[in-house]
């Protein structure tokens, strides 16, 4: 089934100097409780929240650069997109952009794309949830949903209790901070910082170039720790009770441990650190080529 | 004279499998295994030229699909002409940071190669640098590709 809803033709020639052509909008259909929902937008304010209802609902105002809402398929699947107008739309004093909120079945299979949209999202547990974003900044909160795939290039992700069972997370220059995280979780920027709590940690990777991280992380016996970067810092606080298994090693940075002896290198700068664990033991491995590394236990 | 198949298997069995090159080629075996400084500048300069030629055709590529036809002829004409304009979008949107990324991170390929020429053998080099260049990789791909799927 396919249901074009709204149609703004006028918007492109209202560009110049008409009054702002921005339309309120109600759309409510019928979602099933684990529907696959699909919504993509390239500006504007989105807010997306999980409710107990079988029926999607979007209600808020559509922006001056809209052409088009679709939305398209049936109560397993919907696509919503807002499609733009073509060509360069010339933002004016006068010209407002989308303001929406998606109320969704909270087992919904999510997949949220926008531009430069700010996004909220909260109160999810369906099967998956993946967002993507350039530069809008996302925010996430109280989402369970199993697999989390959120990407931004510059845009800024804030996710709390945000605990998957498997976490990825991945900016180029946009900042990651992340609490209440859990599970396998997988975290890669170029020169975004990272700040990462998380629990129940049973496997973590990270890689960074130049932006530093730092995670304070709750690991389950045996779970396996990577974190890599070039020039960037690394800060690692282990809730652990047992001493872990530990190799570091950095080739021209220094490291700073709470556990073992840091050995120096014979000759120019560079360091390692090895520590061995008994069975069951926490594993990590961390690997600077300039960046420092410091490996604490935490309280 | 002939031989059974038995007997060939027999001296085929007995043939040696290994041989070691003699001494003599093995400095060579080793220059060509070193990692140079001319081929890493080279690469990068090629690999420089790619991504330029890559962002210029996407800017031309941008500059078409913003002066296509205006009248669309049916809707699946319309959905695709605003899955272009979202991707031009997204894209235009994209190329900065993912330039400025691509630049730090091929400043990093090349302090890797610059310390494998005092430590060819070092693994954590070795390592660091092919992730560096996969990441380079991933960033070409995602300078062309941006999130926008709906195409």
């Amino acid at each position: 089934m396919k249901a074009i809803t709204t149609t703004l033709f006028t918007a492109g020639l209202l560009a110049a100097a008409g009054p702002s052509w921005a339309e309120d909008v109600r759309e409510v259909r019928d979602a099933a409780p684990d529907a696959r929902i699909e919504f993509s937008a390239v500006t504007g304010d989105f807010t997306v929240v999980g409710h107990d209802a079988a029926e999607f609902i979007l209600e808020g105002r559509l922006g001056d650069d809209v052409e088009e809402l679709v939305i398209e398929g049936d109560s397993d699947n919907w696509r919503i997109e807002l499609e733009p107008v073509e060509g360069n739309f010339e933002w004016g004093s006068n010209h407002r952009s989308s303001e929406l909120t998606l109320y969704v079945p909270r087992g919904s299979d999510l997949e949220l794309e926008t531009v430069s949209g700010d996004m909220s999202i909260r109160d999810l547990s369906g099967p998956s949830l993946e967002v993507e974003s350039v530069s809008g900044d996302l925010e996430l909160s109280a989402i369970d949903s199993a697999e989390i795939e959120i990407q931004t290039v510059s845009g800024d992700v804030n996710a709390d209790a945000v605990a998957g069972e498997e976490s990825d997370f991945e900016s180029v220059s946009g900042d990651l901070t992340i609490r209440g995280a859990r599970g396998r979780i997988d975290v890669e920027a170029v020169s975004g910082h990272v700040d990462l709590e998380a629990t129940e940690v049973s496997d973590f990777e990270s890689e960074t170039v130049s932006g530093d991280l730092e995670a304070r992380l709750s690991p389950t016996p045996g779970a396996t720790l990577s974190l890599s970067s070039h020039s960037g810092s690394l800060e690692l606080h282990l809730a652990v009770a047992d001493t872990p298994r530990i190799r570091a090693e950095t080739y021209s940075g220094r490291i700073e441990s709470d556990f073992g002896e840091v050995e120096e290198a014979g000759f120019g700068p560079g360091a390692s650190l090895r520590v061995d664990g008994g069975s069951g033991a926490v594993e990590v491995e961390a690997q600077t080529f300039s960046g420092s590394l410091t490996i604490r236990r935490a309280d | 004279m002939s031989i059974d198949e038995s007997e060939l298997d027999r001296r085929l069995e007995a043939l040696t499998r290994e041989v070691d090159a003699d001494e003599a080629l093995w400095p060579g075996i080793e220059r060509r295994l070193r990692p140079t400084r001319r081929w890493p500048a080279i690469s990068a300069a090629v690999a420089a030229v790619v991504f330029g030629v890559l962002l210029g055709s996407l800017a031309l590529f941008d500059r078409e699909t913003s002066d296509g036809p205006r009248f669309v002829q049916d809707d699946t004409e319309a959905m695709r002409s605003a899955a272009v304009e979202s991707f031009a979008v997204s894209r235009a949107e994209a190329s900065g940071p993912l330039e400025k990324a691509w630049q730090d991170n091929q400043a990093a390929i090349e302090q890797l190669e610059q310390a494998l020429q005092d430590d060819p053998d070092n693994p954590l080099l070795l390592e660091f640098l092919s992730e560096a260049r996969l990441r380079q990789a991933r960033l070409i791909q995602r300078g062309l590709f941006p999130p926008e799927r709906s195409i």
